[in-house]
């Protein structure tokens, strides 16, 4: 019977695999080191001062660079309203800021900019060392992401933290920044009709709590969407997501 | 053995500390997280190594486990990042050739007869091909076609889009049909 990649596999991994033996020391190693953990003080984490970041989109690897500059796109309120969706919003000169940034640095890379993501003052980009690859009609689209956090004993939301990515239709992006939150962010756009956007997103949030937050959905231009909320410990978390169309600007000014 | 359910495990743990609610956790996902882990890093005492990492991971982050998923989905996940985040760090040196790995690497099996002959040169064949593949790829395979996952648990354990995992599901095949189109026909 002829045998397909998966069977190969499937038999190599049977006939690499460990035997019992094996596998009972090595649990004893784990158990006898997991107490030993457990009494230990934990180390304190020392703020990390770059960000590694390492992405794919299509086949072709992407590099990213980390740029600092002042603030470019307009913040979000640090007291946004009760709700907390002001956050979330992109104002239009938000929007306008991100085509003119989008636009200025496809001018300088050309074809091989994948996408921009923005972190308070600093930016990354992730830029493909092959060029080509853009659908024709691509569109940019900025997609805000805010966790807001609030004690059970208040009635204010506050910002917790905020990312900006800027990238064309179609992209399959993933932007890993361990440092950062939330560490990594798959993102996959594509406009539809009347302003409506599909969006696929998946991010893996590691601070305050770790969880992944997860969503397919048709959503509407510029409108705010929940897509996690829980809470901990006496506070509670959510997770918005606002996706903009943006204009493809023929001149960068 | 304790007639647990790993959620319920996981919860018990959580709430008593009791270690043995944990050692039971170990003594269920050690053998299948190792599984998981030695395809992608193709050698066994990084893979020793790996699989006590994340399973300290485990441990660590068990209070932030949430009932509604599934334990299994979310250990699985951990090896990942943790395989990953090695795989990062170990980027500039890139795997040891088989010839290279140490005695405890190796099977050292004689090689008497024909049959077991071809058998090593394929296993060989497999690995020198998985060591082209891009750790992506690598990590897509062993989840779908080693450990049987579908594609849209296999990209919750890689923490990827369901169309990213079909996609390097696809290239990966292609490129194995390839490298291996001798023992494929």
């Amino acid at each position: 019977m002829k045998k397909t990649p998966d069977d190969l596999l499937r038999e190599w991994a049977t006939s690499r695999s460990a035997d019992e033996e094996h596998i009972r020391k090595l649990t004893a190693r784990i158990e006898t080191a997991a107490r030993r953990a457990r009494n230990q003080p934990k180390p304190r984490l020392a703020p990390a001062r770059w960000l590694v970041a390492f992405a794919t989109a299509g086949a072709a690897a992407v590099i990213a660079v980390m740029i600092s500059r002042p603030g470019h796109l307009p913040d979000a309120p640090t007291h946004p309203p009760n709700d907390g969706l002001q956050a979330a919003r992109i104002p239009e000169e938000g929007a306008r800021a991100g085509e003119s940034l989008f636009c200025r640095l496809e001018e300088l890379f050309n074809d091989q900019l994948r996408w921009v993501a923005e972190s308070g003052d600093e930016v990354s980009l992730g830029v493909s060392p092959i060029a080509g690859g853009n659908l024709p009609g691509a569109r940019p689209l900025m997609v805000r992401l805010v966790m807001l956090s609030k004690a059970d004993s208040e009635d204010q939301w506050k910002l917790a933290w905020r990312r900006d990515v800027i990238t064309r239709s179609q992209e399959l992006i993933e932007i890993a920044a361990d440092s950062l939150s939330p560490s990594s962010i798959n993102l996959w756009m594509l406009p539809v009709e009347n302003g409506r956007v599909a969006v696929e997103t998946l991010l893996d949030i590691q601070k305050p709590f770790s969880a992944d937050a997860r969503v397919s959905a048709l959503v509407d231009d510029g409108v705010p969407q929940e897509i996690l909320s829980l809470s901990i410990g006496g506070t509670s978390y959510k997770v918005l997501q606002t996706v903009r169309l943006l204009d493809k600007k023929n001149d960068c000014s | 053995m304790i007639d647990l359910s790993d959620e319920q495990l996981a919860a018990v743990y959580v709430a008593t500390g009791e270690m043995r609610f944990f050692d039971e956790i170990a003594n269920r996902y050690t053998a299948q997280v190792r599984a998981m882990i030695y395809p992608v890093v193709l050698n066994h005492a990084d893979t020793d190594d790996l699989t006590q990492e994340t399973m300290l991971r485990v441990v660590r982050h068990l209070p932030s486990f949430r009932a509604k998923a599934r334990l299994s989905t979310w250990i699985y996940r951990i090896a990942m990042n943790t395989t990953k985040d090695f795989m990062r760090k170990r980027k500039r040196n890139p795997v040891r050739s088989h010839s290279e790995l140490s005695a405890s690497d190796t099977v050292q099996e004689p090689i008497t007869n024909p049959v077991a002959h071809d058998a090593a040169q394929l296993d060989r064949d497999i690995e020198r091909a998985l060591k082209k593949m891009s750790p992506a790829l690598r990590v897509a395979m062993n989840l779908t076609a080693i450990n049987g996952m579908d594609a849209g648990e296999a990209a919750k354990a890689a923490g990827c889009l369901r169309s990213s995992m079909y996609r390097r599901i696809h290239e990966a095949r292609e490129f194995l049909r390839k490298e291996l189109a001798e023992y494929l026909s």
